[in-house]
């Protein structure tokens, strides 16, 4: 199992329970197969994948994550930023994959708050990654204020 | 210009920190080549033919004194004394030491600098105007609005992984000096009829492997709505753009893959869902960024002043023959009276385009402290700027600059061509451009010759990715490979500016040894074809064709 984080760097345990499909298994299988054997439903997002698609049927899901099979491929981003700023999504969002310490403060911005560290990767050191930069710029879903709604800032004399 | 509050430079400062242990962890193999390789590209670090080259940002060719001496010492340091300037307006340290590149970051820190998101998938160098400021033709200054660009795309989270690079232009010029129709975003300023601000976008330009003129996607873009336009643009792109081919992977072919309506459709529903939110730029925030870009105190030029600086200038032309040349070619109308820009030439018998040692960089840091305001622009063609001239001091100046082998008066000339750094540098390259730049500038060497022929752009890279822009000039070298020995293909009738076009191939490639004598023999055609002095090569190329060029040319090599 990979080791799971929050956004504040806890370590937490994967609920059990949930089972896991891919958009394409959701929309292929008889969802209603998963539903009566009554446990919750976390749904997963390849790169390539539309989260347009289940727009309406966000709310039928516990969690959802989002695959990065390799991290220099960042459409899993633009999913992220979707899910969260464009169809609602409250509740908990999974990067899975290839998960390093290096992309971890950009994937917290956009939305992510649970984070399955690749296996080799160091804890402490993925931990104090989430804080890598004291200051942002621009807005994101940690905080939709870009810098200059947030501080005075001091400008030209 | 602008100067960096605490914030800005945290960020840098931020940077330096994490690079440092992402340098020392990849020495140390704790992280894998494929790791770190996108991290040193977002901090401008390539791994070159005979050494790493960093590429250092130089915001919107914008540059201070004290910076541009930080550049020399840095390049004195910690690599061979000098730096190649580029056509995106950065400059490139050709011989660093990978595990001395946290230390020039922090030098570079320290005098308000980085090589952020220089190279890699990611939203580049915003390039604009070198003119930007004081070039009488302009309806406003681009600069404030490249900030605030450059700030919304520093670390972006979204677009730190995009399926290519991105590069964004931005001019507020009619003549269009920062090519924005040939960039993946081109933005150029309007006024509205209530003297509003807004923007012309262009997207989908680019060069490299499929030249393409951009395609205009909104003729009027409030200025306020700027960043969440360019944030539609970039999620589209970001979300959909090609990842299975890198040559496919630039926005043009999306934009060509999915039609410009198509794409607009898909932008403008992004920014539907954008419109109204926090990220709309407020009046407040453009003023505060603005004012790092307000006028400096300049001297107030009468009548009285503007004879006796024509009295100057008409003295300085008599005593020094040369100086008129030079005012001629090298010396620029500015917004304000009784002050010029003035284009130090980096192109020179046997340099480099572009290039500059330590030495030369102080000189031109000292020019702009004693002739300005201690500010120096560098040009998408490969030049250096001193924006702030008093028009009397332009005979001071030019001796400054004559001595150290910087007048040369060949600006628009056909000498003062683009140059990539080619095959001697980079291990793109399929052929070399320094010694064909050289051995073309050789030929034209005459200064009457070069004056009779006129304005002419002739552009060389070594390779199809094209960072010597050979597709929009006049007369386009292109480097390729045929079976490892070094060849070039010729290219007529590219063109800079609003009305861009992609010059056309004229026939099979010259080898190293014939390209020089090729060149002579268009120049040569154009010359003894051209209706009158002032007939431009496009002009005449576009009046014969290319039949007469062919004949002239295949006639004679082959």
């Amino acid at each position: 199992m990979p080791k799971l984080i929050d956004r504040q760097g806890q370590l937490v345990s994967a609920p059990t329970a949930l089972t896991w499909l891919t958009l394409e298994q959701w929309q292929a299988a008889d969802a209603t197969a998963a539903r009566v054997a009554g446990t919750p439903i976390g749904l997963e997002f390849q790169p390539a994948d539309q989260p347009g698609l289940v727009a309406q049927d966000l709310l039928r899901f516990a969690a959802l994550a989002v695959r990065f099979p390799k991290f220099t491929d960042g459409r899993g981003l633009t999913i992220a930023q979707r899910l969260r700023h464009r169809y609602g999504w409250q509740g908990p969002l999974w990067a899975v994959g290839e998960i390093l310490r290096d992309q971890l403060f950009a994937y917290g911005r956009v939305g992510f708050d649970h984070f399955a560290l690749r296996d080799d990767e160091d804890l402490d050191a993925a931990r104090s990654a989430l804080h890598d930069y004291a200051v942002r710029y621009q807005g994101a879903w940690d905080e939709p204020r870009p810098l200059w709604r947030r501080v005075e800032r001091a400008g030209a004399l | 210009m602008y100067q960096y509050d605490e914030f800005d430079q945290r960020i840098v400062d931020d940077r330096v920190q994490r690079f440092r242990e992402q340098t020392r962890r990849f020495l140390a193999g704790e992280l894998s080549e494929d790791e770190f390789k996108p991290l040193r590209l977002q901090n401008g670090l390539y791994i070159q033919r005979h050494a790493p080259m960093l590429r250092i940002a130089i915001p919107y060719g914008t540059l201070s004194s004290q910076q541009l001496r930080a550049l020399g010492a840095i390049a004195e340091r910690w690599d061979e004394g000098w730096g190649h300037f580029s056509t995106r307006q950065n400059l490139q340290l050709n011989a660093p030491r990978l595990e001395d590149t946290p230390d020039i970051l922090e030098a570079l820190a320290k005098v308000q600098m980085h090589a952020i998101q220089t190279s890699g998938n990611c939203v580049r160098n915003v390039t604009s105007d070198h003119f930007a400021g004081v070039a009488p033709d302009e309806i406003l200054d681009p600069r404030p609005w490249c900030e605030l660009l450059r700030q919304w795309s520093t670390f972006h989270p979204e677009f730190s992984a995009l399926p290519r690079k991105f590069k964004i232009a931005v001019t507020a010029s009619a003549a269009d000096r920062a090519a924005v129709q040939v960039h993946d975003i081109g933005l150029r300023a309007l006024l509205g009829p209530g003297g509003e601000v807004g923007f012309e976008v262009w997207v989908g330009g680019g060069l490299g492997r499929t030249p393409v003129i951009g395609s205009r996607i909104r003729s009027w873009l409030p200025a306020m709505d700027l960043l969440l336009y360019v944030e539609a643009i970039l999620r589209v792109y970001n979300a959909d753009g090609r990842r299975d081919n890198p040559y496919k992977a630039r926005i043009k072919i999306l934009l060509r893959e999915m039609g410009a309506d198509a794409f607009t459709r898909a932008v403008e529903a992004e920014f539907a869902a954008l419109e109204g939110g926090p990220g709309r730029l407020t009046e407040h925030e453009i003023a505060r960024v603005a004012r790092y870009f307000k006028a400096p105190p300049y001297v107030h030029a009468d009548e009285h002043t503007v004879v006796a600086d024509a009295q100057i200038l008409a003295a300085a032309a008599q005593a020094h023959p040369g100086f008129e040349r030079w005012l001629s070619r090298n010396v620029h109308e500015h917004r304000q009276p009784g002050y010029a820009a003035v284009t130090v030439s980096l192109k020179r018998a046997g340099r480099p385009p572009g290039d500059a040692t330590a030495d030369e960089m102080r000189l031109v840091a000292d020019l702009a402290e004693q002739h300005g305001f201690g500010e120096i622009r560098v040009s998408h063609h490969q030049n250096l700027v001193l924006p702030d001239v008093r028009r009397s001091a332009l005979p001071d100046v030019y001796a400054a600059l004559k001595a150290s082998g910087l007048a040369t008066p060949n600006i628009g000339l056909l000498t003062d061509m683009i140059a990539c750094p080619g095959g001697d540098y980079c291990a793109l390259a399929n052929a070399r451009s320094i010694p064909v730049a050289e051995a073309i500038r050789a030929r034209f060497e005459d200064l009457d010759d070069l004056f009779d022929i006129g304005e002419l752009e002739l552009n060389i890279s070594g390779c199809i990715n094209s960072c010597g822009h050979h597709h929009i000039a006049q007369i386009g070298i292109l480097g390729v490979d045929k079976n490892g020995e070094e060849w070039y293909q010729v290219t007529l009738g590219g063109t800079q500016g609003p009305s861009a076009a992609i010059g056309k191939v004229i026939g099979p490639s010259f080898s190293a040894e014939e390209i020089p004598a090729a060149v002579e023999t268009v120049v040569r055609t154009y010359v003894g074809q051209r209706e009158s002095a002032h007939e431009r090569f496009n002009e005449t190329l576009a009046r014969i064709g290319q039949a007469p060029f062919r004949e002239a040319l295949y006639a004679e090599t082959h």
